[in-house]
């Protein structure tokens, strides 16, 4: 590993679901790609094509059915299950589509989920909490119920989320998929405010308002589980 | 610091799940309860009747007449003495005495000599003629106590009245609950009993490990006898309670059965919820073990918090509510007793086979199903 690794490539990458089944899934087929540090890739598409299962596996919440993985010149194909784990909260944090928080706990009990994972004490937990919860506006709602929070609060929640454990690059799935235009650009600039801070940002969208952020360095375009276009950092 | 807090996340999932939690608790403390009383019970009666029986006579020799039981001669005396290896022998006098004011059968026992203080007796024995000495439950059944008379019906349904002089202890209900202690005499004129007979013989053998042939002499000797040994009577007492147990536990069994199929559906069957939210605590960050020590503690706050509660409540049945569900199939001495009192003893080593039966079951159907979730990638999770 060295400062010149790209922080994700793929070679030859691919993911089938049921492989052995009639219903056959063939998501991703046979991807290489690399995204810089620092950078912001958006891999766009239709629903289907594909982006999402690409994102998971460039994010190590999946492994490739074939081809290779590696996160800042290491090879995480094949790694062992506590090693991936432990790639993933070192390296990453995610913003899912539909927010996936735990509607029942608090933004900060929320916010803190993946440093319950890490040997860390309370306090130290809500110390690194607390500057990340004023910058995205969450400081006075840290106490309340995520249920009670409207959809762009619960976005920023989860952005808080991704944000906890200092990762190498936020991923999103369809981040604005559920956001009005107002919420979606609000969302679309933290984002920016991220990358500007160091951070690589990888989303998967079919919004052209993320396509065309003036933020987006590579893109890919893909359909039906392959690279059909897109162009480098 | 990391397993604290991963325990502290278990507690406050089982409480955003309350509703599900209370109703497997409920359902858990009551089948714990339940089995817990069953045995609780029935090792207190046992170890009761153990302490009790130790004191009893090596040998009790009884007059069998058309294969009852009846009044024994107390010539009979003369010669079991002539016996060799054997010590005193002494004629007792007892009866059953029904009362019909508090509805409760007494059991009535003559004494010859009685020591002065007995540890469990408030009071004394009767001394002279016209005293008594009572159980606990006959005291309350009459709302008696040291000092009043005791006035019951006799053989010639003549009115007799006696001075209670002493009440026994809680500690040794189990076989002075439903005493009446009179001096010898006036137990066979109370009862009627024919000049020169008693209820039984009792024999005090020597050598303990004669008592077996002394009993096969005196039955030669006497053949319309019935020589019962002490280590006959305490296999006898084993034996009923034994049963007793093991025919409420294979009533239970079904219940528990039922229990079991519960909690296994329940923990077997993560609901979406849980599969979803075992997915989103993966992808951001929490390994497999994480999650599994997570479900461990979740199943162990669940499963110990309903074992000690069922404990209790066990307990307080047995030992404090007379246990009243269970008693009348348990005991079951006579078909109407005085309000009985059962003393606490508690059996440690039973209490860990209880435990490991219900707790570790409980633990592992639970951890199991979110094992196999935990494993799984966390996008196959959230997806599924």
């Amino acid at each position: 590993m060295s400062a010149a690794d790209p922080l994700i490539r793929t070679e030859a990458v691919s993911k089938v679901y049921n492989p052995h089944r009639p219903d056959v899934v063939r998501a991703v087929q046979e991807v290489s790609l690399e995204i810089p540090r620092g950078d912001v890739a958006v891999l766009q598409g239709p629903s289907g094509s594909g982006k999402t299962s690409l994102l998971s596996l460039v994010g190590c919440m999946s492994r490739p059915t074939s081809g290779r993985v590696y996160v800042a010149g290491d090879d995480v194909t094949r790694l062992s299950e506590q090693a991936l784990t432990e790639v993933r909260r070192r390296r990453f944090g995610f913003i899912f589509q539909q927010f996936h928080l735990i509607p029942d706990l608090s933004v900060l009990d929320n916010v803190v989920l993946p440093l319950y994972a890490v040997p860390m004490s309370f306090a130290a937990m809500k110390r690194r909490a607390e500057p990340i919860l004023e910058r995205l506006g969450l400081a006075a709602a840290q106490g309340r119920m995520v249920r009670q929070l409207s959809g762009g609060e619960q976005q920023r929640v989860a952005v808080a989320r991704a944000l906890i454990n200092e990762p190498d690059a936020v991923i999103a799935d369809e981040p604005t998929a559920h956001l009005d235009r107002e919420l979606s650009l609000e969302l679309l600039t933290m984002l920016a405010e991220l990358n500007r801070a160091g951070t690589t940002v990888i989303i998967a969208t079919h919004d052209p308002l993320v396509v065309e952020h003036p933020m987006v360095g590579t893109t890919v375009a893909m359909r039906d589980g392959r690279v059909v276009g897109g162009e480098p950092a | 610091m990391k397993r604290l807090k991963i325990l502290e996340y278990a507690l406050s999932a089982l409480w955003r799940r309350r509703g599900k939690t209370l109703a497997i608790l409920v359902v858990y403390t009551l089948t714990i309860a339940v089995l817990a009383s069953i045995l609780l019970m029935t090792h207190s009666l046992r170890v009761e009747a153990g302490l009790l029986l130790e004191r009893a006579p090596d040998v009790v020799v009884q007059r069998i007449m058309a294969g009852r039981h009846d009044l024994i001669p107390t010539e009979y005396a003369t010669r079991l003495r002539e016996i060799p290896g054997v010590g005193d022998v002494h004629a007792r006098y007892w009866g059953y005495y029904y009362d019909a004011i508090s509805g409760s059968n007494f059991t009535v026992v003559g004494t010859a000599d009685p020591p002065a203080q007995l540890e469990l007796l408030d009071g004394e024995l009767p001394l002279a003629p016209g005293a008594c000495a009572i159980g606990a439950g006959v005291a309350s059944a009459r709302s008696v106590g040291v000092g009043d008379d005791l006035i019951l019906i006799d053989s010639g349904n003549i009115g007799v009245v006696f001075e209670v002089t002493g009440v026994f202890r809680a500690e040794s209900s189990l076989l002075t609950n439903d005493l009446v202690v009179l001096r010898d005499p006036d137990v066979v004129q109370f009862f009627g009993f024919p000049e020169n007979t008693a209820t039984d013989l009792s024999v005090e053998v020597f050598n303990p490990a004669e008592v077996d042939t002394v009993a096969a002499k005196i039955k030669v000797l006497f053949p319309d006898t019935r020589p019962i040994t002490r280590s006959e009577l305490v296999r006898t007492y084993d034996a009923v309670f034994h049963w007793r147990s093991g025919m409420v536990l294979t009533l239970f069994a079904s219940a528990l059965i039922a229990f079991c199929i519960l909690a296994w559906d329940k923990a077997t069957g993560l609901s979406a919820q849980e599969r979803r939210e075992i997915g989103i605590l993966k992808a951001i960050g929490w390994g497999t073990a994480d999650v599994i020590e997570l479900k461990f503690w979740e199943g162990a706050a669940l499963s110990v918090t309903a074992f000690l509660t069922g404990l209790i409540l066990a307990w307080v049945h047995v030992f404090l509510l007379g246990a009243s569900i269970l008693a009348p199939v348990l005991e079951g001495w006579s078909v109407l007793f005085p309000d009985f009192r059962i003393t606490p003893y508690l059996d440690l080593y039973q209490v860990f086979v209880m435990a490991f039966l219900t707790v570790v079951p409980y633990i592992a159907s639970t951890v199991i199903p979110s094992w196999k979730a935990a494993t799984m990638d966390p996008e196959e999770v959230i997806r599924a």
